[in-house]
């Protein structure tokens, strides 16, 4: 009986327990401010991706011709463009096209990045040379360069900006993972589990991997500003998206001939831009003080 | 004339995440001229940050010494500018640690680094400071000094590695020497050989030295004096002689006897229960109190005193007389 | 019973190459210089010697985790030194490792419950869980950890606490042979000797044998039967610990001897003489 007490009791303490670990990693997390406002920036923006069509002021598609080129006002805060539609609804509009295309295609780069990575750090030898030689070949080219390559082949339209973006990403996901396995690899505890008679894919996948995710989330969140850039870039080239269509960089392009007579149409939607990888880099920055074991004192 | 070192009610402590934490909790004791002095104590008993605190070494990290002082040869050297401390460090005060790699510069040469502190303190020419290098590194028994003048840290052996820091670290002809855990990182068989040279410099310069180590081996060994230290507080203090052959306190007799001592024929060790108390989390009375096997009720309600018995200092509610006393009413 | 070889080295080899130049010859360390020595089975066979002799490499190598260059190992009458990986595996159960590093020796992402468990996951597939919970329970009980802490991470525990815990891993598939590499050296003196005691407690209960690897002679001296002496990848010394430690016939063992602290002051020492 009291036994049975005892039990429930820990039971809760280790609850509490948990939860103060979360709660004491977001009190240090809130104290590092450049992070801590980029994170509430960005959570903003993912607001915006979800209930973005709901709450546009104007409809960001429908051309309205008798208020063509308004400079800011009160009702178009950030003035309206050549087509007379209202920028702050095309720029909420594109949140969702933009930080998609993104966040694909660098979830796509990090998960083929970190398993080659991975691979090649724990396996070594002749493995390890053919992918990281793989890898070099891909830094060589410029990413801009190889993304548009890699873009002219497959053709232009946002599924191919995912993989061309994707593609560059791989290499230097590939590289850091390994890094960090080639680490952990030599740790005592690896040692200890071979000593112990496990295999090992169930070494690499249940000891070395846990201890490699800090730094691949790390590395995703900066590579998300990377990509949110290298997207916009290849839209304004019109080898991305739809030049209609409100995405960013598509944005941009469209508006570069007015950047003499309507400066405005060409500062919001880069303005956003900026703000947006600024924010991914500072909070990659700020995680990485956090969770990045060799940043630790 | 005034100690060597003094130091009074020091009280050092971190600046953490959750607050500050103080780990040195208001120590005194002095070195004398030409003695040399342990300082003992597990990890967690502030043993380090003390010799840290003696020559204000807290740069990167969030150390504050929050009261007490620190006298060398009667100046309070916590009341110095951070450019009169850096010439006294090297010159006045000079300290040996633990891994004798990360005290050197692995892309310097041994020689240019022993130049330049000779240089910085001693105002000699390049010239002169070489030949006073050689000098200093044959004073430790380092053969071929000169051919070690042109190597790299890498290229020496832990022990050498530890010679030269000595060497480097004597060669402003310095008061007191701070060696914390100067062997631990070694071999025994060199540990008796590091230990023989600095007992051997103690003795040719008359300098004080303060040993801090975990090891009451070492402190036998070459120690006169020995501060045992637990928890951030001191908990006795002796000669060598007494505190190994009349321990007092119940801490520093467990410390004796779980060591293993060679011939002995005890199957079992007799160890100290349980573990050094978290800082966050101390007991209330006597810090030891919870380990302690002669614990008494007033052990764990308060905090005694450091008690003194002619050198033999104490801080323990067994050599308290009135408690004593009325132990003896109580269950006597 | 008392005198049957559990596990015996015959002549084994292991030499690092050292990386040199591309015209260079090619240099090697000899890490391991053919040394032979066997353990019976209970007895508890102190290996010494200073950092770089061979003594780590050598308990790597019973242990399989370096493959030798050549000689034989022959544990419970097999030699393993042309076995297959299954059979390594087999072999592993019966002998375990405890590591120096307490702190770096656990996976820290895991739970103390899901470490003691995972040599279970491995090898004993059809054990059910309440079977394989109610061990590690027992196994942590032994070792003198609460079954409270089952659900805590490695970094919750002080030092001493994480050797239990790793001597814990070590014996819970029950293990004929215990390979422990220094595994008290990075703990304090007084956590030393309750790891010691519990270590000396453990064998007599599950009847265990030991290697004990170790810089330190007088905790070798404590926990031993026998002791070996090493020095530079050779075996110079090996004998029973009345006769190392009264009579010992290396210079290399002498000066080892002397050279240990003896826990008597300086100024009485100085009287003595």
């Amino acid at each position: 009986m009291s036994n049975l007490q005892t039990e429930t009791i820990t039971m809760e303490q280790m609850k509490t327990n948990k939860d103060n670990r979360f709660l004491q990693f977001w009190r240090l997390f809130r104290r590092k401010k450049p992070a801590a406002i980029s994170f509430y920036f960005i959570l903003f923006l993912f607001i915006m991706m979800i209930i973005g069509p709901f709450v546009t002021p104007y409809d960001a598609a429908e051309p309205n011709y008798t208020s063509v080129l308004e400079t800011p006002s009160a009702s178009h805060l950030f003035g309206t463009d050549e087509y007379g539609r209202d920028i702050l609804s095309r720029i909420i509009a594109g949140a969702r096209i933009s930080l998609s295309v993104s966040f694909c295609a660098v979830t796509l780069g990090a998960i083929v990045g970190s398993i080659l990575g991975l691979i090649s750090g724990f396996i070594g030898k002749r493995v390890d040379k053919l992918i990281m030689r793989t890898c070099d070949v891909l830094f060589a080219f410029p990413e801009l360069i190889l993304a548009i390559g890699i873009v002219a082949i497959l053709g232009p339209g946002l599924k191919n900006v995912i993989i061309a973006v994707a593609f560059f990403s791989v290499p230097s996901f590939a590289r850091i993972v390994r890094g960090a396995t080639l680490e952990v690899k030599e740790m005592l505890f690896v040692e200890a589990e071979e000593s112990l008679g496990a295999s090992r894919l169930r070494i690499m996948l249940k000891h070395v991997f846990p201890e490699t995710l800090p730094t691949i989330i790390v590395y995703y969140t900066m590579n998300v500003g990377t990509a949110i850039l290298a997207a916009a870039s290849l839209s304004f080239l019109g080898l991305g998206a739809e030049p209609s269509s409100p995405d960013w960089g598509a944005m941009l392009s469209v508006s570069r001939d007015y950047i003499g007579t309507a400066f405005h149409i060409v500062f919001f939607p880069g303005l956003i831009i900026f703000l947006t990888v600024l924010a991914f880099n500072l909070l990659g920055d700020g995680l990485r003080e956090m969770l990045d074991p060799k940043m630790k004192d | 004339m005034p100690d060597l070192l003094e130091v009074k009610n020091l009280k050092t402590g971190f600046h953490t995440e959750n607050g500050f934490l103080p780990v040195v909790h208001g120590i005194s004791f002095h070195v004398n001229q030409g003695e040399i002095v342990g300082l003992v104590g597990e990890s967690g008993s502030g043993k380090s940050v003390t010799s840290l605190s003696i020559l204000r070494l807290f740069h990167d990290t969030h150390g504050e010494i929050v009261d007490g002082g620190i006298l060398y040869k009667g100046e309070n050297i916590l009341t110095f500018s951070e450019k009169k401390m850096t010439k006294y460090r090297g010159k006045e005060l000079s300290m040996i640690f633990q891994e004798p790699m990360t005290a050197l510069n692995p892309v310097l040469k041994i020689g240019k680094q022993m130049r330049e502190t000779i240089i910085l303190h001693l105002g000699m020419s390049k010239k002169e400071a070489h030949q006073y290098a050689i000098e200093k590194l044959k004073s430790v028994g380092i053969p071929r000094a000169e051919q070690v003048m042109e190597d790299y840290p890498h290229q020496l052996s832990g022990g050498m590695r530890q010679r030269v820091i000595i060497a480097m670290q004597i060669s402003c002809n310095p008061s007191l020497l701070i060696a914390d855990e100067p062997t631990t990182a070694l071999d025994v068989t060199i540990q008796a050989q590091i230990l023989k040279l600095m007992e051997e410099i103690q003795e040719k310069t008359n300098m004080g030295i303060l040993l801090i180590t975990h090891d009451l081996g070492v402190v036998a060994e070459i120690c006169d004096r020995v501060i045992v230290m637990y928890a951030g507080r001191i908990v006795e203090e002796a000669t060598a002689v007494e505190l190994f052959e009349n321990p007092k306190h119940p801490y520093t007799k467990g410390l004796i006897e779980s060591a293993p001592k060679i011939g002995s024929k005890k199957d079992r060790l007799n160890s100290i229960t349980g573990t050094v108390p978290n800082p966050n989390n101390m007991p209330k009375g006597c810090k030891f109190a919870p380990r302690c096997p002669s614990a008494m009720p007033i052990c764990h309600e308060k905090e005694p005193e450091l008690m003194a018995d002619g050198d033999h200092t104490m801080r323990c509610w067994l050599f308290d007389e009135e408690v004593e006393k009325k132990g003896e009413m109580q269950y006597g | 019973m008392g005198d049957d070889i559990l596990i015996e080295a015959k002549n084994i080899k292991k030499y690092f190459p050292i990386k040199t130049g591309w015209f260079e010859e090619k240099k090697y360390v000899k890490a391991v210089n053919g040394i032979s020595f066997h353990i019976k089975k209970g007895e508890t066979l102190g290996l010494v010697g200073e950092s770089g002799c061979g003594k780590s490499t050598t308990g790597r190598l019973l242990n399989g985790l370096i493959p030798v260059d050549s000689g034989s190992i022959i544990f419970n009458g097999k030699d393993l030194a042309n076995a297959s990986k299954n059979e390594w595996k087999k072999y592993r159960q019966k002998m375990q490792m405890v590591f120096q590093d307490p702190y770096a020796s656990l996976s820290p992402r895991m739970k103390i419950k899901d470490i003691l468990r995972e040599p279970l996951d491995i090898h004993f597939k059809h054990m059910s869980s309440m079977e394989k919970d109610k061990r590690v329970e027992d196994l942590l009980d032994k070792c003198g950890i609460s079954k409270f802490h089952l659900n805590k991470y490695p970094y919750e525990f002080s030092g001493g606490q994480r050797q239990r815990i790793g001597i814990a891993r070590a014996l819970i598939l029950q293990p004929d042979l215990i390979i422990a590499d220094e595994p008290v050296s990075a703990l304090d003196v007084s956590i030393q000797s309750q790891v010691l005691n519990l270590m000396k407690d453990l064998q007599d209960e599950y009847n265990l044998t030991y290697l004990f690897i170790s810089h330190d002679l007088s905790v070798v001296e404590h926990i031993s039967d026998r002791v070996g002496v090493m020095y530079f990848g050779n075996l110079v010394e090996i004998a029973t610990k009345e006769e190392i430690f009264n009579n010992p016939k290396h210079d290399y063992t002498k000066t080892l001897l002397s050279s240990i602290p003896q826990m008597i002051p300086k100024a009485r020492r100085k009287q003595m003489n």
